[in-house]
């Protein structure tokens, strides 16, 4: 869409990134490889978990006994990490925990897309009191620091889930991507397309999505894939605190924060989740590093 | 307008704004806030009644609003359901915090910034390379999980540090802590000063004073680091602000006795007004925190304000 849109609008200007050229350097990146594989990977078991939790044993997450509490790793009995507290098979718990790590990761970061992009475009297109407003109102969202925001929300709310978790997310973090638009914006307002799509009496709405945006979205689009990772770690922070997802949801925070009281007698609980989640953050982190390696890269020579 | 007294503005605007932001998230969401504040504990009619009046719930919002603001010039931050003041949790939690968050800089600055110089001087060399993967891996481990095999490997295995508690003093029983805590900074920290040095090598009194024939290691140090370091010192200001929701995980998870552990034990057992309190006095910290490294950075480089007076 994006190619599209602006070769039929902007075809004497500088071309914008070349596909090609984009994904030759990302092909020549380990670190893209990695991050693609890792993505890939937790995208695949979020969509379908029994592909592979049943891989040793008989996968299922919430057939429980708590006779086998904190059961050390047994790969021959098909429990290769061990038992959690309540004596279910940590391995399922695990793998069955990743659907909500990516859903929050995912939500959060097209959510703040969706409203950084909006709100961007009418600041920077609109200027004058309109800017203003949302300029002051994202320093000050922005200025309430991410952890501090959150645990102040969610600690005054009873029943919390993977919805209400992203929303209070997406409500802290949108102000830098917006500020990231809104200089885009402003830089293309002047610019002679625009200015000639004005004068050819098109609607200031169809100016900002079809002529404005497709110039703009490409720093924001980077930034918010730099986010992903960054976001599933609160989302995990949150939960572990106490105050982000709650049992019987599976999440990798919860399990976290469940084991760390036995640390010292069955450090094992904790491995598996912290593996996860990390590799889950450093898949998403790798992959959004490779990506704003390549475009700068190439909006540098343009 | 004068850009400094034009930024002050802007500051008590963002106040203004924030302390509201608070306000309306405890106060004005939907549900019920005398709940909230109590947490577990069972309301007895009493209370509650005493409750209503302390927050002035039966007045209008604005009202409400009102009151909050006056208690918070006061610097009455609230008290906990037993009648204990924040204030003085407050108090009593604020230095053991501010020692972590001082130790935490001290670690980020002094990696990142030697991270990030070394790699300048070479950029695409082995060097820059390495630093480059290693800041991006130390992002990727949760700060959460990064304290407990820290005090795993180094506090409880290898006995090097004190595995919890703040008795041991500053700096030992801080540094596995703020190091934990610091680990998310290195790598902008890093990045910033590589970028930052890589821009100013090409200034002209670099030219100048390379041609003045002085040694490398002079001219690094004395002409390309120091005028480098600008946007560093803009970061760490806001860089507080995730320092103090990293000190809330790591002062739990090691067991020190500052205003983290005070809102992580406060959420645990459900006494919404400390919880309110803290968070309260932490925004505002970084609020100010934010104005006076805004305002250092303007006397230390006079162009900036003549840049922004008209954003």
């Amino acid at each position: 869409m994006l190619e599209a849109s602006t070769a039929t609008t902007t075809a004497t200007l500088a071309t914008p990134p070349r596909r090609n050229a984009v994904w030759a350097r990302l092909r020549r990146n380990p670190e893209f490889w990695i991050g693609a594989v890792l993505v890939g990977f937790f995208l695949l078991i979020t969509a379908w978990p029994s592909l592979i939790s049943g891989l040793f044993g008989h996968g299922d997450p919430r057939a429980c006994d708590l006779s086998d509490s904190r059961g050390a790793p047994d790969l021959a009995a098909g429990h290769p990490f061990g038992f959690t507290i309540q004596g279910c098979d940590l391995y399922a718990s695990v793998v069955h925990g990743a659907a909500n790590s990516i859903i929050v990761g995912i939500t959060v970061t097209l959510g703040t897309l969706v409203i950084a992009i909006a709100l961007g475009l009418l600041a920077g297109y609109y200027g004058g009191w309109i800017d203003t407003v949302l300029s002051r109102v994202s320093e000050i969202v922005v200025s309430v620091p991410l952890l501090l925001g959150a645990v102040l929300v969610l600690n005054s709310v009873q029943t919390r889930n993977v919805w209400l978790v992203s929303a209070v997310l997406i409500a802290f973090s949108w102000p830098t991507a917006m500020r990231v638009m809104r200089t885009s914006t402003i830089s293309v307002r002047s610019r002679s397309f625009i200015t000639a799509a004005r004068s050819l009496g098109l609607r200031d709405w169809r100016i900002m999505l079809t002529h404005v945006a497709p110039n703009t979205v490409g720093p924001v689009i980077v930034l918010a894939t730099l986010q992903v990772g960054a976001v599933i770690a609160s989302e995990a922070t949150l939960t572990y605190l106490g105050i982000g997802l709650q049992a019987p949801a599976l999440s990798w925070g919860l399990q976290l924060s469940q084991a760390e009281p036995y640390f010292a007698s069955a450090p094992h609980l904790l491995y598996a989740p912290a593996a996860a989640l990390t590799l889950a953050v450093a898949g998403f982190i790798l992959l959004g590093e490779a990506i704003r390696q390549a475009g700068f890269h190439s909006t540098n020579s343009a | 307008m004068h850009p400094v007294l034009n930024r002050l503005v802007q500051a008590v605007i963002v106040f203004f704004g924030t302390s509201l932001l608070v306000f309306l998230a405890v106060f004005a969401l939907p549900g019920d806030p005398l709940g909230t504040l109590a947490g577990d504990a069972q309301l007895t009619d009493t209370v509650r009644r005493n409750l209503e009046e302390r927050y002035h719930l039966n007045e209008p919002v604005l009202a409400q609003y009102g009151h909050y603001l006056a208690d918070l010039f006061r610097g009455d931050f609230g008290v906990t359901i037993s009648g204990e003041s924040v204030g003085n949790i407050l108090a009593n939690a604020w230095p053991i915090t501010a020692q972590l968050a001082l130790t935490a800089w001290i670690i980020e600055l002094v990696i990142g910034i030697g991270l990030g110089a070394l790699a300048a001087l070479k950029p695409g060399g082995a060097f820059d390379r390495f630093a480059t993967s290693t800041t991006i891996l130390l992002l990727a481990v949760p700060t959460f999980v990064l304290a407990f095999f820290a005090q795993q490997v180094f506090g409880l295995r290898l006995g090097w540090f004190p595995v919890a508690g703040a008795a041991a003093g500053w700096p030992v029983a801080f540094l596995l802590p703020a190091a934990c805590i610091a680990a998310l900074g290195i790598g902008p920290i890093a990045r910033l000063t590589r970028t930052s040095m890589l821009q100013t090598i090409t200034a002209d009194y670099v030219r100048t004073a390379r041609s003045r024939g002085i040694t490398p290691w002079q001219l690094h140090t004395r002409h390309v680091l120091r005028n480098a370091i600008m946007p560093v010192v803009t970061y760490l200001g806001l860089d507080l602000g995730a320092l103090l929701g990293g000190a809330v995980l790591v002062e739990g998870i090691f067991n020190l006795p500052g205003i983290g552990r005070a809102l992580f034990t406060a959420i645990n057992t459900q006494q919404g007004s400390v919880v309110v309190g803290i968070v309260t006095a932490g925004v505002f910290v970084v609020l100010i925190a934010n104005l006076l490294v805004d305002l250092l950075h303007r006397a230390l480089d006079p162009r900036i304000g003549k840049e922004t007076s008209n954003a």
